[in-house]
């Protein structure tokens, strides 16, 4: 076709009057509508959204090929809601027309024929608020006056409920939403058996209804919520649980507990919108929070975002960036790839099934724990790797704001690995743990990415402790003696995590509700029981299978926030939402923020509930939110701590609160109750009648936990959050040791808590004596001191204040089989005594050169640690020492005597670590076709391929610094050839260098080729510059 | 395989000598039964042999007299490596190969249901087949292990051969397969003794034989 003025013209016209085409901008496709969306339908079929233009009185037909809008169906005025029958038969339009003057014919329902395109107006009396489709083919239409059953194939109308009028007249006075002005929203299960709505009346007080088409019955609730819910609901695929506003009902609903609440939300008048995954295990959903935008334009540093929610405790699992606010309702196309919202513009297009193909940036830790100190004082390297989840090439940067840390590079593409930089001599003026966030961002990538935290720990010989790190923020701690177990509650990922006492390992992980708060042994210690604060539920785990057992169901509006159970009771410190204005006849309180006061409920157990107590004794029942409770270790008492300065006391005998006091002015910090009735608040000693006989000392810190211990105990105490903090004994209350030097400094107060728990013992048994035929009890044996501390917790011995010798050293042998040879770049062990006060392993690489309260040198110059204990440091020797080396260990105690140790070029030794079944002390000698080791009854056959492992074959190329794990890609082989020989004869060695990903650990593999000398006990011989070792194997034929 | 090919070929050629005489042939089917051999050692004591099993044979018989007769059998055995103690078992799969040639004598040869007598030779091949792992229980005892060993195999027993159709004959018999105990195979452990060196490995078995 030629181009001629005509044609340009009509080129011109047509462009014109095109509809704008949709805006694309990052994660998701803005649909402008030229107006204000009220509700949303989706039709697959047609490949058509529905948008209800509230002013524009249309529907807007957005095609989801082009996500833009294709035609619009002209109706009667004010569509405030729509619905798609679930055979795409029927369109259902609801018009909002509650006007002033009252106009009865302008509350109507259109229903569109789809197929025909034919119409039918109904008219409904009362405004219709929503609509939805059920299985059965009918819609359930809600009216601002009650519920409605309408047949769309017969056209008649059935009334199922009503109640009072929910409506705001027009025209309006004010700029209103349309969702502000129906304030209702209604949402159909997956299944479409269950209808799960909201509506208000007014700004206090909002309805939540169920209606379930089996029963023909409707369940609602009059809620009340500290910060309202907007009328927005979205419901599983079996009806079980709705996410309504910012909030979870699920199989409580009629008793009005909330199951879930999204923490720290805001008030907004308009943005919120959320809907459940295909699997029902997610929620997308947008909810207000200080991080966003209350509205457009969107050019500052806030920007929408869109949360992927766990559904069950709503657990932020990531957050990516959207076009605009979400200020309606959210649906899911059926493969649950793409979700639609009604939004600013109009509606919003959001391809959540395909993240991995937009740029996004992850960082593979949460935390980077370096330890500089006494014993080594060079720049210290730790590597971050970001990548793309998706696989795909982003561009990031990388920015610390703190000297003495430099990252190199500062930006890059993914995947990338920089290195951070740490001077200890920029730390040398602090004892203790500086927090400092490494800042990772991108220009494309479309998830919000959270800072690693940076943990410097720099201490002075003194000072004691072994930190475990535990990133995220920790609320309370439990210790577990006869499980030899450690419990931790971390509220920003919801989980309650559960650490070996003796490795301190992390042995499980298992969710909690929304914000864990603390946490409670029952009475018999066969369970634990976790209070939220953003969920009415009390989590009760069964710690045998570790696992949950069962939920306590609080009295409406309720929240745990500390429990406690005694030989009688259990109680529960609960903050509540309800204040005491609020109008009667409410069934469900929702609370964002405290209300006081608070109270102390009754927990049962058995019946999985609680109540609230009618009095406190003869005290009323009402106490500040941040209260907290003790319990005895003998379930006699229980301490209830008030930030009030009002300590009290309930004694299980008396099965109420016996005593009552107000002596000082403000607790904060610890809380103890003991077996022998006394008390410690803060810093102050009190008796069984609550007065204060004594304070302890605070000139070291402040004292932020306390734990008894027989008729004394264990005290932490900071001065600041980077200072080393403090540990003391009192073995009496009256009596004290001097106070301690920590790594690092126990967590105090924070924000919404004011009582810490810092200090737990871990003992594991009591030893006693005689003493003129008396049994006198003694110091617990095999016991620990467990801290909350600032990098996660700190492991203390029991005896962290008895004077420590120094080390000493007995022996050094390779650590593979326990011979003297070693090399560089190989393992090693190291014997002796008093070497660190605790068992520690690492799992982090490069590996420390300083591990607990130890580090070892070698020719003056720190080595890298694996694990340390009392009697044994397991360790690697760096590469470039050779001949006649000498090796030193440091801990508090002091400095051993100079270990000489002769250090060849090569000394390949198999380690002696396998094991197979009962059997132990294996050597891993692997046969590759069944992948086992080779033993008497997986003998070595003839063309066997078998890989051993080694230590000690000294230098590679490409060269691995020490503490570092090999690479896979190049591989690094040994410098000198290796010779391996079964029975004298021979094999063909494939390979031998460093075993790929680990550290200091060699790997050969050998090819038995040709006939093998069969027999019980053949030796296969590896031989490498002058040095070999042997191990007999068996082979057969 | 090689040892069993060779076997055959000796066998088939010494056979060849009856070429022209009345030949038979036929199938049999029927369950295998082995003997335990004590192991001990300062640990204990348990048994070591074969889990009860079954076979399938195939033969070849020429018979040139009325009561003098030879037959080339093959004989597929399945039983199972196994080591017993108390009421612990260890098992591993295994599979044993037998070719031998076998006298046959009748007693009552005119008679329609003939009784005779069997004696003869071969080998026998036993094969672990099952899966190795680095640990099995027992195997402070003796271990089961995934290899082959060839042994002599001595071949008694007794059966009865009835005339069902012209041509056509039901036999049914007993045989005893007498090898030393494959200790190749079924290893003792270090430490750990035999308590016997023969296994006896009883083949009850029917079959189905045709003339020509």
């Amino acid at each position: 076709m030629r181009w001629n003025g005509s044609t340009i013209t009509i080129f011109l016209a047509a462009l014109a009057f095109a509809t704008a085409p949709a805006l694309a901008a990052g994660f998701g496709t803005v649909v402008p509508i030229g107006g204000h969306a009220a509700d949303i339908a989706l039709d697959e079929t047609r490949g058509a959204l529905y948008v209800a233009n509230f002013a524009a009185n249309r529907i807007d037909v957005v095609s989801t090929a082009s996500n833009a809008v294709s035609s619009s169906i002209n109706v009667a005025p004010q569509p405030g809601a729509l619905a798609l029958s679930r055979d795409g038969q029927y369109l259902l339009v609801a018009h909002y027309g509650n006007w002033n003057p009252a106009d009865p014919m302008k509350n109507l329902i259109t229903l569109i024929d789809m197929v025909s395109r034919a119409r039918q107006t109904f008219a409904m009396g009362a405004p219709p608020l929503g609509v939805t489709f059920l299985q059965n083919g009918r819609a359930l239409i809600v009216t601002a006056k009650g519920f409605v059953l309408f047949d769309p194939f017969a056209g008649t109308f059935q009334s199922v409920d009503t109640f009072a009028n929910l409506s705001i007249q027009l025209p309006l006075s004010k700029l209103l939403f349309p969702p502000e002005i129906l304030l209702t929203a209604v949402a159909s299960s997956g299944d479409g058996l269950v209808v799960w709505g909201i509506g208000s009346a007014d700004a206090v007080n909002q309805m939540i209804y169920r209606y379930d088409s089996r029963t023909n019955r409707v369940a609602a609730l009059t809620v009340q919520a500290s910060v309202p819910l907007l009328p927005r609901v979205s419901v599983n695929s079996d009806g079980s649980r709705a996410m309504v506003g910012y909030a979870i009902f699920g199989s409580d609903f009629q008793r009005g507990v909330v199951e879930a609440q999204y923490p720290d939300v805001q008030t907004s008048t308009n943005v919120t919108g959320s809907v459940f995954g295909a699997s029902g295990q997610t929620i997308y959903a947008q909810i207000p929070n200080a991080g966003q935008p209350a509205g457009p334009p969107y050019t500052g540093a806030l920007t929408p975002r869109l949360a992927i929610l766990d559904a069950d405790n709503l657990t932020i699992r990531e957050r990516v960036s959207i076009p605009e606010n979400i200020t309606g309702r959210a649906v899911l196309n059926s493969a649950g790839t793409i979700m639609y919202a009604a939004s600013d513009s109009g509606a919003l297009a959001l391809p959540v099934g395909s993240l991995n193909q937009y740029p996004r940036v992850a960082i593979n830790r949460e935390d980077l724990m370096v330890q500089a100190g006494f014993c080594d004082r060079r720049v210290i390297s730790m590597p971050l790797t970001i990548t793309d989840p998706g696989g795909g090439n982003t561009a990031f940067a990388v920015s610390v704001d703190r000297s003495g840390v430099s990252v190199s590079p500062t930006s890059g593409v993914t995947p990338a690995t920089v290195q951070v930089r740490i001077d200890p001599a920029a730390f040398q003026n602090q004892t203790g743990t500086t927090a400092i966030p490494i800042v990772i961002s991108s220009p494309s990538a479309i998830n919000a990415i959270a800072p690693v935290r940076l943990l410097v720990n720099n201490r002075a010989a003194e000072q004691r402790g072994t930190i475990v790190n535990v990133p995220g923020r920790l609320s309370d701690m439990l210790t577990d003696a006869p499980r030899s177990r450690i419990y931790l509650l971390r509220q920003d990922t919801n989980e309650l995590l559960i650490y070996d006492g003796t490795s301190y390992g992390l042995i499980t992980r298992l969710r909690t509700g929304t914000t864990p708060t603390r946490m409670a042994f029952s009475a018999d210690r066969t369970q634990l029981m976790v209070g939220h604060d953003n969920s009415q539920l009390v989590y009760v785990y069964d710690l045998e299978k570790m696992q949950r057992n069962s939920v306590i169901r609080l009295p409406l509006g309720e929240y745990a926030r500390s429990l406690a159970a005694s030989n009688k009771a259990t109680l529960a410190v609960v903050r509540t939402a309800a204040a005491a204005s609020m109008s009667g006849g409410v069934s469900a309180w929702i609370g964002a923020s405290n209300v006081t006061p608070a109270y102390i409920d009754n927990v049962d157990l058995g019946a999985n509930i609680a109540t609230p107590l009618p009095s406190m004794g003869i005290w009323e029942n009402s106490i500040p939110p941040e209260s907290a409770l003790s319990p005895s270790q003998n379930g006699a008492t229980i301490l209830l701590a008030q930030p009030d300065g009002i300590a009290r006391a309930y004694s299980a005998d008396a099965d109420t609160f016996i005593a009552s006091r107000n002596d000082v002015s403000s607790f904060k910090g610890s809380f103890a109750a003991s077996s022998y009735e006394t008390y410690v608040v803060g810093n102050n000693v009190l008796n069984r009648s609550l007065v204060p006989t004594g304070a302890l000392d605070e000139s070291a810190g402040v004292s932020v936990g306390f734990a008894f211990v027989e008729s004394g105990g264990l005290r932490v105490l900071a001065a600041s959050a980077s200072g080393p903090g403090a540990v003391q004994n009192h073995a009496t209350l009256t009596a004290s040791g001097k106070p301690t030097a920590m790594v690092e400094a126990p967590l105090g107060p924070q924000t919404g808590m004011t009582f810490t728990r810092s200090v737990a013992p871990l003992a594991f048994g009591y030893s006693t004596i005689v003493v003129n035929g008396v049994a006198m009890p003694q110091i617990p044996t095999g016991a620990a001191v467990i801290a909350l501390t600032a990098s996660g917790f700190t492991a203390l011995s029991w005896y962290f204040d008895a004077a420590v010798s120094p080390p000493v050293i007995t022996s050094v042998v390779n650590a593979a089989d326990g011979t003297a040879a070693v090399a560089p770049g190989g393992l090693i062990s190291i014997y002796g005594q008093q070497m660190n006060p605790v068992n520690l392993a690492t799992r982090e690489t490069p590996l420390p050169t300083a591990l607990g309260e130890s580090c070892v040198t070698v020719n003056g110059a720190p080595i890298p640690l694996l694990f340390v204990s009392d009697q044994q440091i397991n360790a690697q020797l760096p590469n470039g020492v050779s001949g006649r080396a000498s090796l030193v260990i440091r801990t508090p105690g002091g400095t051993s005597d100079t270990r000489y140790l002769n250090v060849y070029p090569s000394a390949p030794s198999v380690f002696r670590t396998g094991t197979a079944g009962p059997l132990t002390g294996l050597a891993t000698i692997v046969r590759w076709n069944n992948h086992e080791l080779v033993t008497a009854t997986n003998p070595v056959h003839q063309d066997d391929y078998l890989e051993i492992y080694l230590t000690g074959m000294g230098a590679t190329v490409p060269e691995v610094e020490a503490g570092h794990p090999a690479p896979s890609s190049p591989l690094a082989i040994v410098s000198a050839p290796a010779v391996v020989s079964l029975g004298g004869q021979p094999l063909e060695v494939i390979y031998a260098g460093l075993a790929p990903g680990l550290v200091g650990v060699y790997q050969v593999n050998a090819k038995v080729s040709g006939p093998a000398p069969a027999g019980l006990s053949v030796p296969l011989s590896i031989s490498q510059g002058g040095m070999s070792t042997s191990v007999n194997v068996r082979v057969v034929k | 395989m090689r040892t069993i090919g060779k076997s055959i070929l000796i066998l088939a050629l010494f056979a060849a000598a009856c070429f022209a005489q009345q030949w038979e042939f036929g199938a049999s089917g029927g369950g295998s039964l082995l003997n335990r051999i004590p192991v001990t050692n300062s640990a204990g004591s348990a048994e070591a042999g074969f889990e009860h099993g079954g076979m399938f044979s195939l033969f070849v018989a020429n018979n040139p007299g009325r009561r003098l007769g030879g037959e080339l059998r093959y004989d597929y055995i399945k039983n199972d490596l196994a080591i017993y103690s108390g009421n612990t078992k260890a098992t591993f799969a295994g599979v044993a190969h037998a070719v031998h040639y076998d006298f046959t004598v009748g007693i009552n040869p005119d008679s329609r249901t003939r009784i005779f007598a069997i004696f003869g030779g071969g080998v026998k091949v036993y094969t672990g087949t099952g899966t190795e792992q680095a640990y099995m229980p027992l195997s402070q005892y003796a271990y089961l292990t995934k290899t082959r060993t060839v042994q002599p195999m001595a071949s008694v027993g007794v059966g009865v051969k009835r005339q069902i159709a012209p041509r056509i004959f039901l036999r049914t018999e007993v045989r005893d397969y007498i090898t030393p105990f494959p200790t190749d195979v079924i290893t003792p452990a270090p430490g750990s003794s035999l308590s016997g060196n023969w296994l006896h490995n009883i083949v009850p078995m029917a079959g189905v034989s045709f003339e020509f």
